[in-house]
């Protein structure tokens, strides 16, 4: 009877650290949980942040071409800004396709806008010598130099901001 | 030349160009550009082709291209269905709503009358 009480005690003593044992697992199990969450989530925004500043980056980068070019048509160097343009037109468009899901429609449609500006001024430079060139088309080369490389800095702008709401 | 999804785009892009529901932006002096959901741009140009003197010839003509840079489609009088003063309406209610027309009219209209 004793040792059938002590028995029970044993059972119950064994059976309350095992219960510890199951509640203490369980707690680690929902802390580990929690900090593969918290981990995931934090993965996640570096991952953003690298992709938003590579963007940015990206963008940067046609700005500093796109200020070249505007230099090389006031130097009226046209050969020579027909080939950065060249390159532009590459550039602008791989922003589109590489970045289609980061950027907004509206960026798109600015970088749509240079895309096709960019071609106008780079068949417009490839007709006709600088010193020949009409009324119209140097209206053209003028907005040209005003709004291409505004959009660029402006789209470099909107990227940097992506970047400062993820820190 | 038929083209009957060309010639439905024209349609639609005219009425819509009536309505003001395109955002037509000027690209240089005089061709003009409207960017549509950041997926494609429609070009409008006042003429059809220019020859090797870069002399334009022909009149309005509308081109399509994706975001690749791609020309989907080019619609200018020479596709059945299309009529030159067509084209030539698209392009003066696109370059009105480009450079503002009505709305700089009205403004020197005020001007005028506050002389």
């Amino acid at each position: 009877m004793v040792c059938g009480v002590e028995g029970l005690q044993c059972g119950t003593i064994c059976c309350g650290t095992g219960n510890l044992a199951s509640v203490a697992g369980l707690l680690f199990s929902f802390l580990a949980f929690i900090f593969s969450k918290k981990a995931s989530k934090a993965a996640k925004q570096a991952q953003q942040f690298a992709l938003t500043r590579s963007l940015g980056e990206d963008i940067n980068n046609a700005s500093k071409t796109a200020s070249e070019i505007v230099t090389y048509v006031r130097s009226e160097k046209a050969e020579m800004a027909v080939v950065r343009i060249s390159e532009l037109i590459g550039v602008t468009i791989y922003i589109i396709a590489r970045w289609d899901a980061k950027l907004s429609e509206l960026s798109k449609n600015r970088l749509l806008k240079v895309r096709e500006q960019l071609h106008l001024v780079h068949d417009l430079l490839g007709k006709t010598p600088m010193g020949e060139l009409s009324a119209r088309d140097k209206t053209t080369l003028a907005r040209f130099c005003r709004e291409v490389p505004t959009t660029f800095v402006e789209e470099y702008g909107v990227a940097l901001r992506e970047v400062d709401k993820k820190v | 030349m038929e083209n009957d999804q060309a010639l439905a785009l024209f349609d639609e892009i005219l009425v819509r160009t009536k309505e003001g529901r395109i955002p037509w932006e000027p690209l240089g002096s005089d061709t003009l550009l409207a960017a549509i959901k950041g997926k494609r741009s429609l070009l409008l140009m006042p003429y059809t082709t220019t020859d090797s003197w870069g002399n334009e010839r022909g009149g309005p003509s509308l081109t399509v291209k994706d975001s690749s840079d791609r020309e989907l489609l080019r619609v200018t009088s020479e596709i059945e269905g299309v009529r030159p003063e067509a084209l030539q309406e698209l392009y003066e209610a696109a370059r009105r709503q480009a450079f503002k027309v009505d709305e700089q009219v009205q403004d020197l209209l005020s001007d005028l009358r506050s002389l």
